[in-house]
């Protein structure tokens, strides 16, 4: 509680959370664009690669987000990084299912589920700034 | 009464009643459309023609008209935060807009597509940005 009301640190991981949503996203896109499975190219496979290094760190900053507004006093956060979290495993459940099965429905879950996941963490930052 | 009057008097209503709400929320429901839209041309690969295209470049048409609005109304304001976000809302349309009418019009090549995302990005923080401050604010007005 006292880290929550004496530092700005709400803040900062969830700017921290938006700038790796923001890369995660870059890199999502360039895959859908410029990857064609299976992959054959260096420069393919690095893409795909940064793309899951992001999503690696949106969910550890998810999880993050999601301990500070669970003991923080305002309601409004802890539902937000809730919902945050909820939309993050969508996602990767998505993304993981796109992995093994390579059907194009689950990357458009992934997609969809991204949306969600980029309002609450706005919602959040602002809310908490 | 003129067309430039009938503007005016709608954004200066759009602000005095904090109305701003109304247009930040319809734009993020159509942001939400158009993502669904454009999102599904590549990973179905659906190509340029038919629905998908179609409800994509109406919801970008829509997306653009709204931000222009609420940047108007943010401008009547005296709040600096809701006029940079509006700001920065027209400004991430137009970049947007631009990219995908290079990538419509001829140059094929992904970059723009990928510059696209890029835009729709930035509106969509500015918009959730909007909404939540004049929500917070919103609750200082509900006691009046």
């Amino acid at each position: 509680m006292a880290l929550y009301q004496r530092s700005r640190i709400v803040p900062i991981f969830a700017g921290l959370e938006l700038l790796s949503l923001t890369f995660l996203f870059a890199f999502g896109l360039a895959t859908l664009l410029y990857d064609k499975f299976p992959l054959i190219n260096a420069y393919q496979s690095a893409l795909l690669s940064l793309h899951i290094s992001f999503a690696m760190l949106t969910a550890f900053l998810g999880v993050a987000l999601f301990a500070l507004g669970t003991i923080s006093k305002d309601k409004v956060l802890f539902y937000l990084s809730t919902a945050n979290i909820l939309f993050i495993g969508i996602a990767a459940a998505g993304g993981l299912l796109f992995y093994s099965s390579l059907d194009p429905i689950y990357s458009y879950i992934m997609a969809l589920s991204f949306v969600g996941s980029f309002f609450s963490t706005t919602g959040f930052f602002f809310r908490s700034l | 009464m003129s067309v430039t009057n009938f503007i005016n008097r709608t954004i200066s209503l759009m602000y005095a009643e904090n109305y701003i709400l109304m247009p930040t929320i319809f734009q993020l429901i159509v942001l939400i459309v158009l993502y669904s839209a454009g999102m599904a041309i590549p990973i179905f690969n659906l190509g340029l023609v038919g629905n998908a295209i179609t409800a994509h470049i109406y919801g970008a048409a829509i997306v653009v008209i709204l931000s222009f609005f609420i940047f108007a109304a943010a401008m009547r304001g005296d709040s600096l935060k809701l006029k940079a976000l509006g700001l920065l809302n027209v400004l991430f349309c137009i970049f947007a807009a631009f990219e995908g009418l290079f990538y419509f019009g001829g140059y094929t090549d992904p970059i723009y597509a990928l510059m696209m995302g890029i835009g729709f990005l930035g509106v969509l923080f500015s918009s959730t940005a909007i909404t939540v401050e004049v929500t917070q604010k919103s609750r200082h007005y509900m006691s009046i």
